[in-house]
């Protein structure tokens, strides 16, 4: 396989694969970072899911749409590697010996894209979506970090457009009493 | 307090709004090619190799040992002979005590 090859491959829709990497490894990017919460790991996810779509492109058919088809490719990959990593976590020992806490387990996340006087705020309100149901989690950010509509986030999980919406009200419900919890706890004058 | 704590919550939730998207590291499209290009070719017998190292693979292939084991044992197969073994089915040619003299019967033949 050689570089022509690769910019040769075209897909149902027209698009070339150097195309459709140009055109959406940013939304790639942002949707596996929103999940992962992690730098490095979105970049690897990214290269994951364009290989994949390297991969079955020649397969595609216009079924869906092709950005919701990379947005589904996205999230199955990126909830994999969290999958993973969260058994890398479970079996070590050395972190259970050393009784190490869920503070320290999870980092803060700092999002680059978020405003300077948000940043903050919007590391406690990440640390609360990773506390959220999958599903829930996934429509939240879809919606919030990618601006996608009720019902692109339902072509996309392959839901009901009603089941979308109860996912949204329930995850910003979940949110709510996760931050009421902390800010209880935590909040100061 | 309370109506702090409202008001502090509206904002978290609030907080994405406005957020630009991030950069992703440049030149994507020249590591997917060479990751691409690096790639092995994908054999049927490497297809093959690769399924049967699967974790469930192995687990099933042990549980039917297992279960192998189980079913020779308790079925008598494996020793076919051994329930029929007893002092009155031996044949006479192996029961020494009729065939074959003592050791000290050869040794006192004199009177």
């Amino acid at each position: 396989m050689n570089g022509g090859e690769i910019i040769s491959s075209i897909s149902a829709t027209g698009e070339n694969f150097t195309g459709i990497v140009n055109s959406r490894q940013r939304m790639v990017y942002n949707t596996a970072l929103g999940i992962v919460q992690n730098a490095e790991d979105a970049e690897d996810v990214t290269q994951e899911v364009f290989i994949k779509v390297y991969e079955k492109l020649k397969d595609f058919r216009h079924e869906a749409d092709l950005s919701t088809w990379i947005y589904r490719i996205t999230v199955t990959t990126a909830l994999d590697l969290e999958q993973q990593k969260s058994r890398q976590k479970r079996g070590g020992l050395l972190k259970r010996v050393f009784g190490m806490s869920e503070a320290e387990d999870t980092p803060q996340f700092d999002h680059p894209g978020v405003l300077l006087d948000k940043k903050e705020d919007a590391a406690v309100l990440f640390r609360a979506i990773r506390k959220l149901p999958t599903s829930q989690r996934v429509a939240f950010l879809l919606h919030k970090t990618e601006g996608l509509s009720n019902s692109e986030v339902a072509a996309v999980l392959e839901i009901s457009l009603q089941a979308a919406e109860s996912l949204q009200a329930r995850a910003r419900e979940n949110l709510r009493k996760q931050l009421a919890e902390y800010y209880t706890k935590h909040y100061k004058q | 307090m309370h109506d702090k704590i409202t008001q502090k919550i509206a904002a978290v939730m609030n907080s994405l709004d406005g957020m630009q998207p991030a950069e992703p590291q440049p030149y994507l499209l020249t590591r997917l090619k060479a990751r691409l290009e690096c790639a092995p070719e994908q054999s049927t017998w490497s297809a093959i190799t690769a399924f049967i190292k699967t974790p469930a693979v192995a687990f099933v292939s042990v549980l039917l040992l297992l279960l192998l084991n189980i079913a020779v044992f308790s079925a008598g197969g494996f020793f076919p002979g051994k329930k029929n073994i007893s002092a009155n089915n031996i044949p006479a040619k192996y029961d020494f005590t009729v065939n074959v003299s003592g050791i000290y019967d050869i040794e006192n033949q004199e009177p």
